[in-house]
C-alpha cells in the first residue's frame, strides 16, 4: 500500500474528536504522530510543509489535512501576510472533574 | 532563536520548582530574558520563590485561560525581587493560589488551545530566550502538552524506588512525543552515595544523560523555598550543578 493509501485509511480509522489533547497525540500511529508532534512544538504547516512532513505531492496532503480537519483533529486559518492556508492543531478543552464525555 | 524547556516529574516533592527557579535565574544572570510559568493551576508554589505573595499578584494564568486577559498581562517581571546583579529579566507567570479559582479550574477546565497559544504569545511578546515551564506532578493533560511543546525537558527524580519506576513512564511518554532534548536530573540524593555511580546506573536504566546528581543539601532545605539558592550561594557545589544542568539545557 503506498504512502498515500496507508495515510488515508489511518485518518478514516481515526474517530471523529471535537479537538484533541495532547495524550491524544500519543495515541496515534507512527505517521501521523510525527507530525503531530512537530505541529505542536513549531505551530502550524502550509500544504507544502505537510506534503514535505509526509512524504507527498502537495494535493495528498491536502486531502490528508483536509481529512484530519474534517474528524476534528486539525483546523485551518489563513496566513494574512500571504493568504496561504495553514493546518494547526485542533485542541480541546480539559474535561475538569466530570465524568469525560462518551467518544462513542 | 527561543527555547522552551519544561521541569517535571513524575512524583510530587521532587525540586522542581526550586530548579526551576534556579535554572531561570542563572539563565537571566547571563543576560537572557526568561519567562517562568507556573502551569500547576492545582498546586502553585512557584511564586513563594520569587517573593511573590497573594498581595502581590495582579493577572494569573488562570485570568488568561478564563479570557479575562492577554498571556502578558500575567507577567510579573520579578527581576528587581531577586536582589542580585543579573543583566537580563526574569517574567513570572504565576497561577492564582486562591482556593475558588483553583477550584474553578479543576471543576470547569479550561481550553488547551488558549494555553498552548499563550506559550508561544509569550514568547514572542516579551522577546524571550527562554520561557521555562514548571509543571504539576505526573501526567496529566497540561504536563502532557508542556512536554509536547518543549524543546527540552529536565526529568527531575530522587533515588527512590517510586520515583524510579514512574520515571520509566515520563521518559517514555518524552520520546512517544519526541522531545528534541531529555534530560535527568537526580535530586536529593544522600550524601552517602557516590554520585558517579548514581549517574552510571540511571543513565544505563533510562538509556538517558543525567545532567546532573545533585546531592541533599542542609543550606537548600535550610532556605525552604524562601528564596533562589543559587543567587543566595553563588559558590555552593550544588550551584555549580545548577550552572552545569543550565548549560547542558541550552546545549
Amino acid at each position: 500500500m503506498g504512502r498515500f493509501a496507508l495515510l488515508r485509511q489511518e485518518v478514516e480509522q481515526r474517530p471523529p474528536v471535537a479537538g484533541i489533547v495532547a495524550s491524544d497525540i500519543m495515541d496515534l500511529p507512527e505517521n501521523l504522530r510525527l507530525v503531530f508532534n512537530k505541529m505542536a512544538r513549531q505551530g502550524p504547516l502550509t500544504v507544502g510543509e505537510l506534503a514535505a512532513e509526509f512524504g507527498l505531492a502537495p494535493d495528498e496532503a491536502r486531502q490528508i489535512g483536509d481529512g484530519l480537519v474534517a474528524k476534528g483533529y486539525l483546523k485551518t486559518e489563513v496566513r494574512e501576510a500571504d493568504g496561504e492556508t495553514l493546518y494547526r492543531l485542533s485542541l480541546a478543552r480539559t474535561r475538569g472533574l466530570r465524568p469525560p464525555p462518551d467518544r462513542s | 532563536m527561543s527555547k522552551i524547556i519544561s521541569v517535571h516529574s513524575f512524583r510530587g516533592g521532587t525540586g522542581k520548582s526550586n530548579t526551576t527557579a534556579n535554572l531561570a535565574a542563572l539563565f537571566a544572570m547571563e543576560g537572557q530574558r526568561v519567562g517562568v510559568i507556573d502551569t500547576d493551576i492545582q498546586s502553585p508554589g512557584i511564586h513563594v520563590l520569587f517573593g511573590l505573595g497573594e498581595d502581590d499578584m495582579g493577572r494569573s494564568l488562570n485570568d488568561y485561560l478564563w479570557g479575562k486577559c492577554d498571556i502578558k498581562e500575567t507577567a510579573h517581571d520579578v527581576t528587581p525581587r531577586l536582589g542580585a546583579a543579573i543583566k537580563g529579566k526574569v517574567f513570572l507567570i504565576p497561577s492564582s493560589i486562591k482556593a475558588g479559582e483553583i477550584a474553578r479550574v479543576l471543576r470547569e477546565g479550561y481550553d488547551v488551545g488558549l494555553l498552548n497559544d499563550g506559550f508561544h504569545r509569550l514568547v514572542e511578546d516579551l522577546n524571550l530566550d527562554v520561557l521555562m515551564i514548571d509543571t504539576h506532578p505526573g501526567l496529566n493533560e497540561e504536563t502532557l502538552l508542556s512536554i509536547a511543546i518543549s524543546d527540552a525537558l529536565a526529568i527531575l527524580l530522587r533515588p527512590d524506588q517510586q520515583d524510579y519506576q514512574g520515571t520509566s513512564v515520563t521518559v517514555e511518554v518524552a520520546r512517544k512525543l519526541d522531545v528534541p532534548r531529555l534530560l535527568l536530573i537526580v535530586n536529593k540524593v544522600p550524601t552517602v552515595f557516590d554520585a558517579a555511580e548514581v549517574k552510571a546506573r540511571v543513565e544505563k536504566t533510562y538509556n538517558c544523560e543525567v545532567a546532573a546528581v545533585l546531592p541533599h543539601s542542609d543550606e537548600l532545605m535550610t532556605l525552604a523555598s524562601a528564596g533562589v539558592f543559587a543567587l543566595r550561594y553563588p559558590a555552593h557545589p550544588v550551584t555549580g550543578l545548577y550552572k552545569q544542568i543550565a548549560a547542558k539545557l541550552m546545549a
